[in-house]
């Protein structure tokens, strides 16, 4: 079965574009112009990944990624046209889970979704503790007492990046390598959001972490690892 | 000598600082001269007076003295013509005595004038205490010579007063002319001078204090419009552009704060126009960024779908494939470019400043080019002085300023050596890209800066420039405070450097020479 792609953009020539290219590439997609649009189609095609360009008609695309955040994990790749720094903090503080800014090079567009969609981590250990939670990475379930937290992938991933080795400090470029995928120099920010959106999530003061402790100057590690 | 240049320095500057101070201290200045003349005056009238009529008051009692002592004497000749001298002497001087009343009497004398042959010689008499000293000679001489007239000599009395001799002939019967001499002590005359000048002087010093003030507050009236003009002005300039003054009535400091609201609000108008027009550029920059890359997006994939897939199309399709796909590109990146400098002429670019050492963002720099630089033939070298250590700098920005100059001295350095220089100083950070290639003229270095200005447009580029490298570069030098110098020699090439200040320098001297030259010890 091939992997779903939906690609929400609402000029109409990039939208094919996109879809002659990626099902060149092998992917099975779908096109949405609008944000109600691209609400409706997600529900019915459970697409595997979504390109959502922010500037849209009607809901724009940081409102229609809340939408689809609100119950799903989905990765979001953002399409952004638009020069304006503080837009991309939007987004990923909406919960894409990445962006690519137009005009993209083809080649980073196809990397960017493999990354996206690629298997999660080999692991040796059913599930690891950090504070008190407790990462069950069969079943790619995190809770606390018992009681489910819901992550993205993303989130999953880079809580689990951080606690698989939790002696070590990881730098904001290293997880953008081991997380993101990027082999390249890339925007920390995009770790930054990330690691705000996972605090908001697992721990129970955001100004005071426990689960992911920021090194200043260095980056982030996990926090005290419990036997799970 | 150095306080008193300071204290000279800082009343120069008082003097000049303050309009107030200068105006006070000139009316004080004039007005001290006019009450010192106008009381000098006054003072001198006054003495004058005071001692006229003293003087005619002693005048006269000396006049009427003399009639009655002379009256006395030629009373005293009896019916057989003889006359006791000594006996009429006596009643003289109790006449004497008798008649004068005027104050300040200090004695009187009845002197036998000298150079005379009498029958008798009456002898010479003085009341006790006689000052005989200040009587002279010249006051006896003029009573000698006109015996009518009572005369008198302005003198100082013992015990330092002034003081006045009158003199005046008395012919004693067979003895011959004798002086009455009277001397008079003026200190009462001086004590009334001297509370009356006294008086003068604190009346004037008075008036000339009061001159200060009244001139210190109608100058300081008169000045306030212009303060408050001028504190209203430094508010105007700080930014505050709503400032204005309130106008009352319509005298010249009304019309002053008039012209300066006039002026005011055709400054803030300019400025919000302006300020509306940026705006508008801003949104423009932005609408154009949006507008130009969707279509982009599109062309660039399908270029690249085409140029993928060429093997497949005819020979023609095929080059034309590629000729699209390298022109898509060119477009890209001068688009990218034209976007950026757009967004820094509309002021919208803002540095992100990170702690980097210069040497290694050098090196990174130059690891980039590396294949290109083997491709030309060329070697690229990192001199590091210093700049190993962390310093705040926006990395992007300044990698692109270095990456520019790389480009520019690969294209132009014909293969050569290409000398990268990185070194700090506490007040500044620098980095030189130097090159031994084809060099400008220095009419051309003038120009590098000019967008779309390329120094040979007939020369193949290597590394894909748009002419708007340098302007971008010379736009992100300035976001950082700093500047880019340009050396250039033809045929010895080129050298650029940017120095970026630190730790708040203006304007700092650069680490490096321009162009930096290796030392025995770096090469």
């Amino acid at each position: 079965m091939l992997a779903r792609i939906l690609i929400v953009d609402d000029d109409p020539s990039i939208g094919e574009v996109l879809e002659l290219f990626l099902r060149a590439e092998g992917y099975d997609t779908r096109v949405a112009i609008s944000g109600p649009q691209a609400l409706e189609i997600f529900d019915e095609y459970q697409p595997h990944l979504v390109l959502l360009d922010l500037n849209l008609p009607g809901i724009d695309g940081i409102a229609v990624c809340r939408s689809i955040r609100e119950y799903s994990g989905t990765p979001i790749i953002m399409l952004t046209a638009r020069t304006d720094p503080q837009d991309i903090i939007h987004g990923l503080e909406a919960g894409a889970d990445d962006y690519v800014e137009k005009p993209f090079n083809e080649q980073i567009l196809s990397a960017r979704i493999r990354a996206c969609m690629r298997r999660p981590l080999p692991t040796s250990s059913s599930s690891l503790g950090v504070g008190d939670i407790v990462i069950d990475l069969r079943g790619h379930v995190v809770s606390r007492d018992g009681v489910p937290i819901s992550l993205t992938p993303l989130e999953f991933e880079l809580l689990h990046t951080l606690a698989s080795r939790p002696t070590e400090v990881f730098s904001r470029e290293a997880l953008l390598e081991q997380v993101w995928g990027y082999q390249y120099k890339a925007d920390t920010r995009l770790v930054n959001v990330h690691v705000q959106r996972l605090r908001s999530k697992v721990e129970r003061d955001v100004d005071d972490p426990k689960i992911v402790l920021t090194v200043r100057g260095v980056g982030y590690r996990a926090g005290e690892i419990t036997p799970a | 000598m150095r306080f008193f240049a300071r204290i000279v320095r800082q009343t120069r500057q008082a003097w000049v600082g303050s309009l107030r101070l200068r105006m006070t201290a000139i009316s004080l200045g004039l007005s001290l001269v006019a009450v010192g003349a106008i009381g000098g005056f006054l003072s001198y009238t006054i003495e004058r007076n005071l001692y006229e009529s003293r003087r005619n008051e002693v005048i006269s009692e000396t006049q009427s003295v003399s009639g009655s002592v002379q009256a006395q004497f030629d009373g005293a000749i009896n019916a057989q013509g003889f006359i006791d001298i000594e006996g009429a002497n006596s009643s003289a001087q109790a006449t004497i005595r008798a008649t004068t009343n005027s104050p300040g009497l200090i004695g009187f004398a009845i002197l036998r004038a000298p150079g005379q042959a009498t029958d008798q010689v009456m002898t010479s008499t003085s009341s006790v205490g006689f000052p005989l000293a200040v009587v002279s000679e010249e006051l006896r001489g003029a009573v000698h010579d006109d015996r009518a007239n009572v005369h008198y000599q302005s003198v100082e009395v013992p015990g330092g007063s002034p003081g006045i001799v009158t003199g005046t002939n008395i012919d004693v019967p067979t003895s011959g002319r004798y002086d009455l001499v009277l001397v008079y002590d003026l200190a009462d005359v001086a004590g009334n001078l001297s509370f009356v000048q006294s008086a003068l002087a604190t009346g004037g010093l008075f008036f000339v204090a009061i001159t200060g003030l009244i001139v210190w507050l109608v100058t300081t009236r008169s000045i306030q419009p212009i303060m408050t003009t001028a504190a209203t002005a430094e508010r105007f300039a700080d930014g505050n552009l709503d400032e204005r003054i309130n106008v009352e009535g319509t005298d010249v400091s009304a019309k002053l704060a008039e012209s300066f609201n006039r002026m005011a609000e055709s400054i803030s108008g300019q400025i919000n126009r302006l300020a509306t027009l940026s705006t508008l550029q801003q949104q423009f920059v932005s609408d154009v960024s949006h507008e130009l890359r969707t279509p982009l997006t599109t062309i660039k994939l399908a270029g690249s779908m085409l140029f993928k897939q060429r093997k497949t199309f005819d020979k023609d399709s095929a080059r034309a494939a590629v000729l699209l796909n390298r022109q898509i590109e060119t477009f890209e990146e001068l688009l990218a470019e034209l976007i950026e400098l757009s967004r820094y002429d509309a002021g919208a670019a803002e540095l992100e400043i990170e702690p980097i050492a210069p040497a290694a963002l050098a090196q990174s720099c130059i690891d980039q080019m590396a294949t290109l630089a083997r491709a030309q033939g060329s070697t690229i070298t990192l001199f590091a002085p210093g700049g190993h250590k962390p310093v705040d700098l926006d990395a992007r920005r300044v990698r692109r300023i270095v990456d520019n100059f790389l480009a520019n001295a690969l294209d132009h350095g014909e293969g050569g050596p290409i000398e990268v220089w990185v070194d700090s100083t506490s007040s500044a950070v620098s980095f030189a890209v130097r090159d031994y290639g084809v060099g400008m003229t220095p009419a051309d270095a003038e120009r590098v800066f000019d967008r779309f200005w390329r120094a040979d447009p007939s020369r193949q580029r290597q590394t894909g420039g748009t002419g708007l490298g340098l302007a971008i570069a010379l736009g992100y030098a300035k976001l950082h405070g700093g500047v880019i110098d340009v050396w250039s020699e033809p045929n010895s090439g080129a050298c650029f450097r940017l120095t970026i200040p630190q730790g708040g320098a203006v304007d700092p001297e650069s680490p490096l020479g321009l162009p930096p030259i290796a030392e025995a010890a770096d090469a």
